[in-house]
């Protein structure tokens, strides 16, 4: 009795549940690393990845600011994200080998920010992870700049995604921009 | 439709030139060592006021001097944006680098991005342009020695 309501209903719900899967929102990750851990932004909203381009520093801009590289032509600005993000440096790692580590690590990432040039200088750019959005968790933070927008699992290892916008409200808030 | 070129006073540190448009350099002159850091240089007989400027351009552009001898410009105060020496038709500025004359066409250079071209113009950075691995930076003299001065560099 009601076997088939039962399976009907089992039926109905699972093709819901596989509807609303194919119908939920996907992030497509880009993984990279900074001081070897772990960071991703949406890949959408990154323009660009340039390798080995030299940067020229510039006075007169916060120590975050590494300077300039040539992007055919039109001077992007690079930052180094991992002075804004306080990332501790590796074990016995002194400052100065921090620097060198660093500036060996010529990968660039220029973010799809309108009207603008800028660009996060990372260590290497490790793999593109497509996520479900049930699958990220994201932050609710009250910070009037939030460098993270949440985490998500890989493997059982979290990562953390950055709120591109940060960077640039950063920017403006220290180069007297901020309309 | 053919782009006019523009002169520009060119002063050379070894990857980085700084251009100023000529029509604010009235005069340019070799500066005896001693007198190098000297308050002031004698021009057309007078008394003008005198920034050796070419450690501070070395510190905060990372760049280094090519030339042990000094070149002083004299700049015009008059077409100045903001008058940092009121008292002062002219002052002298000089430089531990090569100085030359140059032509270039301006859309050779860019400005900078959206945050930081305010920011940058301000400081009297007004544009670049990526020459292989050399940078060249047109600069407004009054800006720059404002913002040096504002910095207490000088």
């Amino acid at each position: 009795m009601n076997e088939q309501i039962v399976e009907s209903i089992q039926k109905a719900k699972s093709a819901s549940v596989s509807e609303n899967t194919q119908n939920e929102e996907k992030f497509l990750w880009l993984v990279f690393s900074i001081c070897g851990r772990k960071f991703a932004v949406e890949s959408k909203q990154v323009k660009e990845i340039i390798q080995d381009s030299d940067v020229y520093p510039l006075p007169f801009v916060p120590s975050y600011i590494e300077g300039v590289l040539n992007r055919r032509g039109d001077p992007c600005a690079v930052l180094a994200p991992d002075m804004l993000l306080e990332i501790p440096k590796k074990e016995n790692e002194d400052n100065e080998n921090k620097k060198k580590r660093i500036k060996q690590a010529q990968v660039f990432l220029v973010l799809a920010i309108p009207d603008d040039q800028v660009c996060l200088h990372i260590e290497s750019v490790l793999f593109f992870k497509e996520k479900l959005k049930s699958e990220f968790n994201a932050y609710h933070s009250n910070e009037d700049i939030e460098f993270y927008r949440g985490v998500f699992d890989v493997d059982g290892e979290e990562i953390s995604a950055l709120n591109i916008e940060a960077f640039e409200k950063q920017l403006k808030k220290d180069l007297g921009n901020n309309d | 439709m053919t782009e006019t070129r523009t002169q520009f006073t060119c002063v050379s540190y070894d990857n980085t030139d700084f251009l100023i448009p000529s029509d604010y350099v009235v005069s340019g002159f070799y500066i005896d060592e001693e007198k190098q850091n000297a308050k002031s240089v004698a021009f057309n007989g007078q008394d003008i006021l005198h920034f050796n400027i070419s450690k501070v351009i070395e510190e905060k552009f990372n760049c280094n001097s090519t030339s042990e001898s000094c070149n002083a410009l004299i700049l015009s105060q008059k077409d100045w944006s903001q008058n940092v020496f009121p008292q002062n038709e002219c002052i002298a500025i000089s430089f531990n680098a090569e100085v030359r004359g140059i032509f270039m066409n301006v859309s050779q250079f860019s400005l900078f991005c959206g945050v930081m071209q305010n920011s940058m113009k301000k400081n009297g950075i007004s544009a670049i342009h990526f020459e292989n691995k050399r940078k060249q930076f047109l600069i407004a003299p009054d800006l720059l020695m404002r913002k040096f001065l504002e910095e207490g560099l000088l």
